[in-house]
């Protein structure tokens, strides 16, 4: 039996390599360590080779548009609280530079550390809070060595709300992009027909809890809303807005709901069966301006006219109706592309029934 | 996101090594023959990884992960084998390489006894 570093060792540093890299860089290490025998030397080799292995990673999976943007989003999202309060913008400006760039490395990290085909559907909504968490510790150490930035990690959260939607909307758009340049997955064989089929099903599913769990979290919030709300319109906005997330919900179930493939049809049958499968989703996609997003609208008009309503005019106001409806078409344009992407899986798979 | 093109002297030296190793060619064994081709130079195993990384990303190299060994803690290797592109860039730079070493040997002769003076 080869000798083995202890596993206490090993949990550690599989803790700290990124997980596209652990499988095969905790086995060299292992390789090595049977040479010295040293759990010195295993630990060393480890710390000496993490840095690269992170750059590595880096270049393997993260993309430097993304990057780019993400970079702008955070300085709009300083730069609107600056807006707002013109003072602190020049008092603060080097600390907030200071905590942008550890938002940006936290980002940047958690893209490295998470393979692109792992990452959960939430990915996109933990990279915001990493990296405003990220910046916000930043402030406080910052605070706590120089007692006059103490106001940063408030001014961090405060510019948060703005960060979050720019970072998010941006991450959709840019997920929706890439999607829209891959090519659809080859089908070789029958086996692929049913490795897609189990693959479709399983991302259905995962999109519908979400959505469910989100609609879930809605209707609870917008009834507590109606009663602690003290605004009429905004009490109207978030009474109208329950049927329509529960309306949203049951057209997802009935349109959008995922289907497992029979393990007895015919190779023929499970062709058709996935053609159809891809077909409704699809279709789904393609009209979810009128049975998802439609519904909805009369609720976010009524709240940004909540928020508008009794303000002498200024271009803060303008900030909520322009991020519903800048949120409403980015949502009707991702499934737009994603019915296209759907398209060209059921173009694939008629390309190989024709070949086949 | 990396543009495929030349490539450098490391990267021709990572390339040398997985062509020489073969089917053999994971991340252990890529840094034993780097270190060898390099000698007396000290190379880092993780300069290693990061260049095939990189060359991954230009599309210079593919890799593919091997079934779980015994004597690797039943881990599978990454092993790496030279893409179309990585050919190419190869050759390319070996061509450059011979070139300098004819003019270097017309200059200073085919041993470069001169050169070694210097």
């Amino acid at each position: 039996m080869n000798p083995e570093p202890s596993k206490v060792l090993q949990r550690a540093v599989r803790c700290l390599l990124p997980q596209g890299a652990r499988e095969h860089v905790l086995g060299d290490l292992q390789e090595r360590f049977v040479e010295t025998g040293s759990s010195a030397g295993y630990l060393l080799d480890a710390l000496r080779t993490l840095p690269y292995i992170v750059l590595g990673q880096i270049i393997r999976n993260v993309d430097g548009r993304l990057v780019a943007f993400e970079a702008v989003a955070l300085i709009a999202s300083f730069a609107l609280y600056v807006l707002r309060k013109p003072a602190a913008g020049h008092t603060y400006a080097p600390a907030m530079l200071a905590v942008g760039v550890i938002a940006l490395a936290a980002l940047v990290l958690g893209d490295a550390y998470v393979e692109p085909r792992n990452r959960a559907r939430y990915h996109t909504l933990r990279q915001p809070v990493l990296a405003y968490g990220a910046a916000w510790v930043a402030g406080l150490l910052l605070g706590a060595v120089i007692p006059a930035l103490a106001p940063v990690p408030g001014i961090v959260l405060q510019s948060a709300a703005s960060g979050f939607f720019f970072l998010f909307m941006g991450r959709i758009l840019f997920v929706g992009l890439a999607g829209e340049r891959s090519s659809p997955s080859a089908i070789g064989s029958f086996a692929d027909v049913r490795l897609q089929a189990e693959g479709l099903k399983r991302r259905v599913r995962q999109r519908n809890v979400s959505e469910y769990a989100g609609v879930a979290i809605g209707v609870v919030a917008s009834a507590i809303g109606v009663f602690r709300a003290h605004q009429p319109l905004l009490r109207a906005g978030l009474a109208v807005a329950i049927p329509g997330l529960l309306w949203a919900a049951y057209e997802l179930y009935r349109r959008g709901s995922s289907r497992e493939l029979p393990a007895s049809l015919s190779e023929t049958e499970a062709v058709a069966f996935l053609r159809s499968e891809l077909a409704r989703q699809r279709d789904a996609l393609r009209n979810v301006h009128f049975w998802y997003l439609g519904p909805l609208v009369p609720a976010m008009v009524l709240i940004s006219a909540a928020r508008i309503a009794g303000h002498p005019w200024s271009w803060n106001l303008a900030f909520p109706g322009g991020s519903w409806a800048g949120f409403v078409f980015l949502l009707w344009w991702v499934n737009r592309r994603g019915a296209r992407l759907l398209q060209r899986q059921i173009d694939a798979l008629d390309g190989w029934e024709k070949q086949s | 996101m990396i543009r495929a093109g030349s490539c450098g002297q490391f990267e021709q030296i990572v390339l040398t090594a997985i062509v020489a190793l073969g089917d053999n060619a994971y991340g252990v064994t890529i840094h034993n023959k780097v270190q060898e081709l390099s000698r007396p130079k000290p190379v880092a195993l993780g300069a290693v990884y990061v260049t095939l990384d990189r060359m991954e990303a230009k599309g210079f190299v593919s890799s593919t992960l091997s079934d779980p060994t015994p004597e690797r803690g039943g881990r599978s290797k990454r092993c790496y084998r030279m893409e179309k592109a990585g050919e190419r860039a190869l050759r390319e730079s070996a061509v450059i390489v011979q070139r300098m070493w004819d003019v270097l040997s017309q200059q200073l002769g085919p041993r470069g006894r001169r050169w070694r003076k210097a």
